[in-house]
């Protein structure tokens, strides 16, 4: 017991910081004085200014605009903006942006498409603090997409998907938590963090039925039911459907993310090291579950 | 409250039971034994020469700069000794490791939660999701066929009361045309009243008159019971071709019986 205490007390002094200047104590009779000095000790204005409410510091309430009908009064109740603050918002990436970026070598189309490669462009910005979950793909530029591309956003519409399926792409929308778009959006940043990929966690409930539902692409749907969508949106939109399995990139087309993943060929629990260019990957079996799970 | 920060931290490190505490210092450790090593085999060119290159490079960086400032330039670890309260915290250790790599001494065995915190992680998982997707698909679901079905239950009987609707719409149209030709007909027996009493009299009376009042009154009184002398016949009739009726139906009855 008693040598391990004098380890441990020596260990500890090892760690303990060095003697600087950001550690010692302050010089003695160097206290910062707590009284408001009068007249000839230190009296003036202390900081208050010349004059008015600031002086006085009788501050008005806070919206009162001296007399005048306040601002947060003048308008009548708004029901229609009821809880419009907690809504989740999908800044939009139109077709049109997206062709652009791919042909101006800002994304590589040979590769599957995510958020990732989309904010790696530089052009799109995304504030996963202020409720944006993601990437909205609208449907300017519908008409002239042409290229096959395997991508995946957090929301689209029928157009989008009609344009991309006609194409002979692939499209999935996929729902990421806020901490898993916080890894997203900088990746080097948090790779140089130094901890493991966070899993991604599931929808919340007001969004889980637009991401299992094969008629959306979500990723929480049945395959055979995608694909059996994909044909009823070629009839109704009037296409014939290219045929993916014949296609020479195959490969890319048909990859997708594990509903726990974060980056493609990446899985949760893993460490990324830029500086050595390794991977490091858990060994233990609970962090192995967990991380699984 | 430095001090027990540190402690603090030293403690959960050691919890990790991770020897990187160690390794932090390990330079001087190994920098001994290697001396050790040295002075049992005594390489003098090479000391020399390593010596001599080593003061070269300090004669050579004028540049100024603090050690951190330099090292960090240099994309190297800028405190190798711990300086400040924070080099010895968790995230600080984590992100010299990201940063780093290898190089920095940390063991990456850090950047992994310990069990205590993975099962906290755990417990805070079950709080915040606590169904399974399958089950939340089923519920969502669910909670959109009964909206659906109250709609439709609503829409349905909306429907059923618009089938009534021509009727009501109709009971309303008689109903006013009713009190409209009461309220003629009432107006029409005044007027004949009126007349009446101009009659009796024979010539035109003022109706402010109280002759003529009184008189009005008395025709009014007259009518009235002329009314309701009416009104008692033809309930009496009306009763008696009733009776008369159910007496027959009766008979009717009776003769089927037979």
């Amino acid at each position: 017991m008693g040598s391990n205490t004098t380890e441990k007390a020596l260990s500890m002094l090892r760690f303990l910081p060095r003697v600087c200047l950001s550690n010692i104590r302050p010089h003695p009779n160097s206290r910062i004085r707590d009284k408001r000095g009068r007249g000839q000790h230190g009296g003036d204005k202390h900081g208050c200014g010349n004059k008015g409410s600031g002086q006085r510091q009788n501050y008005m309430r806070l919206g009162y605009e001296t007399g005048n009908n306040p601002f947060y009064l003048r308008f009548p109740h708004e029901p229609y903006y009821q809880r419009h603050h907690l809504r989740r918002e999908y800044p939009p990436v139109s077709l049109l942006q997206l062709l652009k970026f791919i042909e101006l070598n800002r994304i590589d189309h040979t590769k599957p498409i995510d958020l990732v490669s989309v904010v790696n462009t530089g052009l799109y910005k995304l504030l996963p603090d202020q409720r944006q979950y993601g990437i909205q793909l609208t449907d300017e530029g519908a008409d002239v997409f042409n290229l096959k591309i395997n991508i995946e956003v957090q929301y689209a519409t029928e157009v989008v998907i009609a344009a991309i399926e006609k194409a002979g792409g692939v499209i999935t929308t996929a729902y990421y938590d806020q901490h898993s778009l916080q890894c997203m959006l900088n990746t080097k940043k948090f790779f140089e963090r130094g901890v493991p990929i966070p899993k991604r966690m599931m929808p919340p409930p007001d969004a889980i039925e637009y991401y299992s539902d094969p008629a959306k692409r979500g990723y929480l749907a049945d395959p055979d039911k995608i694909s059996e969508e994909r044909l009823v949106l070629a009839q109704k939109y009037g296409y014939s459907l290219p045929e993916i399995e014949k296609d020479p990139s195959y490969d890319m087309l048909t990859e997708r993310k594990d509903p726990r993943q974060i980056f493609y060929g990446l899985h949760p629990g893993w460490v990324v090291n830029l500086r050595d260019k390794a991977i490091l990957k858990p060994q233990d079996e609970e962090l192995l579950k967990y991380y699984a799970n | 409250m430095l001090r027990f920060n540190l402690f603090r931290k030293f403690v959960s490190f050691h919890s990790r039971n991770v020897a990187f505490a160690n390794s932090r210092n390990k330079s001087t450790a190994v920098d001994i034994e290697k001396l050790d090593q040295d002075t049992t085999s005594i390489d003098v060119v090479d000391d020399e020469l390593k010596s001599r290159e080593e003061e070269i490079q300090r004669k050579r960086n004028k540049s100024r700069l603090k050690e951190p400032d330099r090292n960090f330039l240099f994309e190297k670890d800028p405190y190798p000794e711990p300086t400040r309260w924070h080099h010895g915290t968790l995230k600080y250790m984590r992100r010299l490791y990201g940063r780093y790599g290898e190089a920095s001494g940390v063991d990456p065995a850090i950047c992994w939660p310990v069990k205590e915190e993975l099962e906290e992680a755990i417990e805070y998982e079950q709080v915040a999701y606590p169904f399974t997707i399958p089950h939340m698909i089923a519920e969502a679901k669910r909670k959109r066929h009964e909206t659906e079905e109250s709609v439709k239950l609503r829409q349905e009987e909306i429907v059923k009361k618009m089938e009534k609707i021509e009727q009501m719409k109709q009971d309303v149209y008689n109903r006013i045309k009713n009190k409209e030709t009461e309220a003629k007909a009432a107006k029409e027996r005044k007027e004949r009243l009126i007349e009446e009493v101009r009659m009796h009299f024979g010539y035109t009376v003022d109706p402010r008159d109280e002759k003529f009042k009184e008189m009005l009154e008395k025709k009014e009184k007259e009518q009235k019971k002329a009314m309701k002398e009416a009104k008692k016949k033809a309930r009496e009739e009306n009763i008696m071709t009733k009776l008369l009726s159910k007496k027959a139906d009766t008979v009717k009855k009776d003769v089927n019986k037979q």
